[in-house]
């Protein structure tokens, strides 16, 4: 069975999904790749725009599309140091 | 409470100062982590880390201090006048380090309910603080804090056998073992000694864990 992924390793995946698309990605290529529930998926969306790891746009109400921002991409950079920090110190 | 042996007057300070530092680096590490990735825990570990730092710096002065002869180096706590300096750099220390461990705790808890930590500090502190003996407390009661902290490490441990965890949860046994040696050291002054060694040998751990750490984020650049 395999390892429940946790929020660090969610979002890294997602963020590796929307750079797969030259930076841009729709929500249904994100929910297709991201093996996430479209909940899920809506949820961590909101957070990682909240904290400012991607950006909306809407050019209309069924256009939506997600890019990544500089923090985004230094959080990939970054990945393997947050994440055996998290690992390490149990903070994930 | 805390006897120490006259030889090792001083250097202790050196041993604070070291428990320090570390404890400062591994918070601006934390910080760091929270900068890049906004995790909530990385941010409250930091925390922790960094009220830790604090009162070891305080201890440090305190150590220095006891050297000069201005802070008896017996029963500190039950010695001196609650209107000193002295008094309020002990009632700082205290109060710091409780609540940078009680940080910790509820860090480790991974239960996301701030009353939770709010409960383990105000416990922590009220029952140092109603004490007759406010030392044995505090050293009572941290030491339970830290038994935690080293079970939720263990159980981390056991789930993802990985080094790196094992070496955190080594460095929180010997804190843990530090801890308790202060807490007998009335008994046997060597316990004092043999704590800060124990206590080093904790921090040195959480050293070589963040060196490895920032040795990863450099080979990442």
């Amino acid at each position: 069975m395999a390892k429940r992924r946790n929020r660090i390793e969610i979002i890294r995946d997602i963020l590796e999904v929307i750079r797969s698309k030259n930076g841009k990605a729709k929500p249904t290529f994100i929910l297709y790749k991201s093996n996430l529930s479209h909940q899920m998926m809506e949820l961590y969306l909101g957070e990682m725009i909240e904290k400012k790891f991607i950006m909306e746009n809407r050019e209309d109400e069924s256009k939506r599309t997600f890019a990544i921002t500089p923090k985004g991409l230094t959080f990939l950079e970054k990945y393997s140091t947050i994440n055996a920090f998290m690992e390490s110190f149990g903070l994930e | 409470m805390v006897i120490e042996p006259i030889l090792f007057s001083g250097i202790d300070a050196i041993f604070s100062l070291f428990f320090a530092l570390v404890a400062l680096g591994l918070s601006a590490f934390s910080f760091r982590i929270y900068s890049l990735s906004d995790s909530r825990n990385a941010k409250f570990f930091g925390t922790g880390f960094l009220a830790l730092s604090i009162s070891y710096f305080i201890l440090a002065i305190m150590d220095i201090f006891v050297l000069d002869g201005l802070v008896s180096n017996l029963n500190y706590l039950t010695q001196i006048s609650p209107l000193t300096e002295s008094f309020f750099a002990i009632m700082a220390f205290i109060a710091s380090f409780t609540l940078g461990l009680s940080i910790l705790a509820y860090t480790v808890v991974k239960v996301q309910k701030r009353s939770l930590f709010v409960l383990i500090f105000a416990l922590s502190l009220i029952g140092i603080a109603l004490s007759s003996d406010i030392a044995f407390s505090f050293f009572m009661i941290t030491s339970v804090i830290f038994v935690f902290i080293s079970a939720s490490y263990f159980r981390e441990y056991m789930f993802k056998r990985s080094k790196s965890v094992l070496l955190i949860f080594l460095a929180f046994i010997m804190l843990t073992l530090a801890n308790i040696q202060f807490l007998f050291s009335t008994k046997n002054q060597m316990l004092y000694l043999t704590g800060n060694i124990t206590g080093f040998i904790g921090y040195l751990l959480i050293f070589i864990s963040l060196t490895l750490l920032m040795k990863n984020g450099q080979k990442e650049e």
